[in-house]
């Protein structure tokens, strides 16, 4: 990161001189937590991008005033189906680019002993750069890796694997829904019927 | 084949190891367009879906990948870079990282006469502008460049005493993933839906009317004339015919 002197002084900027008043996270608890979560990746983050999504997006599409009762069934139906599947299409993909990408990209000398697919083991290392050890560069490196390799899956797992699964939810959904609100109406009628009879 | 695979990862290393974030963004636009146009296959191939709902899926799927993409620039990335950059600047910070900072303000005052924000993306299309012209670049540079203080780039910190780069990272790895987290939530499951369902809404009614004026246009339009019907018409009109006989004349 390059960094350049300029002559006046900022007096804007925070000064750590002067040491404005931070928030400052005093619970070791607390600490301990975020320092695990800064540990999750692109699989947990995708889990709880996907989680949330079914918490709400159905409830938007289901309360979308603006289009006919139809419609807000086939959408809501499509909406989980395609995050449903979606979720767990992108947990699998993301989890086996980064069993795959630590596979190859293995600096641990002991592992390394073993010459069984050796070159397996070093073809995603970068060639001009000799690492020994696992450090923050070497992380940057393999993310920056997975999200192209996740990227070159996604083409092949959106037309092969979430297209159908999810066409094939959507109707079983919409399906399932249709049956639901026919017994429904059905239950009402007969009610109806028998409350009129008495 | 090896060659092309190790020029690849190269590649990779120098250009994008170090600028996550562009990365991203770029692969992020890619992969929504890419999923968007899967869901808008997936909408048109299912024949169990009436033509009426297609009209509102198909627009509402389209607008999901410029929608998002659109949030993530707008929502994700900032509420990220919020979060970031509160860690950096020593804003938000835990108990460690503040004593530490605290026994060394000395040597974090200088780092007030700096700037060091090379990642930002205004203060990089300054530098390209005026490349060759220091005067308007000296004049200029005030109003161009955030001075930004960074904790990671003071000396103290990066001779790495009492351990502090370990604190650091984690806690900031930490914030990372909870603010690009909340921003992600926020901007794909919140704001996303709602817009798209609006978009969806207004193009179906739109497609609707358009049948509707077309199915119109049909029922009041006159007949178009061929030459076949024309001679048919010619033929009944000339054609003597009696109802008892099939002859004609």
């Amino acid at each position: 990161m390059p960094i350049k002197k300029i002559n006046s002084v900022n007096t804007d900027a925070p000064s750590f001189g002067a040491l404005p008043k931070p928030f400052v996270i005093k619970r070791a608890k607390t600490i301990d937590i975020l320092e695990k979560m800064g540990k999750f990746s692109s699989p947990q983050q995708r889990l709880f991008l996907g989680v949330t999504a079914l918490m709400t997006q159905p409830f938007i599409d289901l309360n979308n005033k603006s289009v006919d009762e139809k419609t807000r069934v086939v959408s809501c139906a499509r909406t989980i189906a395609k995050n449903f599947i979606g979720t767990i299409v992108g947990i699998t993909v993301r989890e086996l680019c980064i069993k795959a990408i630590d596979f190859c990209t293995e600096v641990d000398a002991k592992k390394l002993k073993d010459t069984k697919y050796f070159k397996f083991k070093t073809a995603l290392l970068p060639s001009n750069v000799k690492f020994k050890e696992v450090t923050r560069e070497l992380v940057k490196h393999r993310q920056a890796l997975g999200t192209f390799i996740a990227l070159g899956a996604m083409l092949f797992t959106n037309f092969a694997i979430d297209l159908p699964l999810t066409k094939w939810m959507t109707n079983l959904l919409v399906k399932k829904i249709e049956k639901g609100a026919q017994k429904k109406l059905e239950k009402q009628k007969q009610d109806k019927l028998q409350g009129g009879g008495k | 084949m090896k060659l092309s695979l190790q020029k690849t990862v190269d590649g990779v290393y120098k250009h994008f190891s170090h600028d996550l974030g562009f990365m991203l963004l770029v692969t992020g636009a890619v992969g929504w367009a890419l999923s968007s146009l899967a869901h808008v296959t997936a909408v048109v191939i299912n024949k169990d879906i009436p033509k009426e709902q297609k009209n509102f899926l198909i627009p509402q799927e389209i607008a999901d990948a410029f929608v998002n993409i659109a949030a993530f620039i707008a929502i994700t990335h900032q509420f990220n870079k919020f979060g970031t950059r509160m860690v950096e600047s020593g804003k938000l910070t835990t108990a460690p990282i503040r004593n530490f900072l605290i026994k060394n303000q000395e040597s974090f005052k200088n780092l007030n006469e700096r700037i060091i924000d090379s990642n930002d993306l205004i203060s990089k299309y300054f530098k390209k502008v005026f490349k060759n012209d220091s005067a308007a670049k000296q004049k200029l540079e005030p109003f161009f460049t955030k001075r930004k203080v960074n904790i990671t780039d003071s000396d103290v910190f990066k001779n790495n005493q009492d351990n502090i780069q370990k604190d650091f990272y984690s806690f900031y790895d930490g914030v990372d993933f909870i603010s690009s987290t909340v921003g992600a939530i926020v901007s794909c499951n919140i704001v996303t839906p709602i817009l798209r369902n609006i978009f969806g809404a207004k193009r179906q009614k739109s497609l609707i009317m358009h049948d509707k004026l077309h199915q119109s246009s049909i029922m009041f339009a006159k007949p178009r004339v061929t030459l076949e019907s024309y001679a048919q018409n010619v033929s009944q009109k000339t054609s003597l015919t009696s109802p008892n006989s099939s002859m004609k004349i």
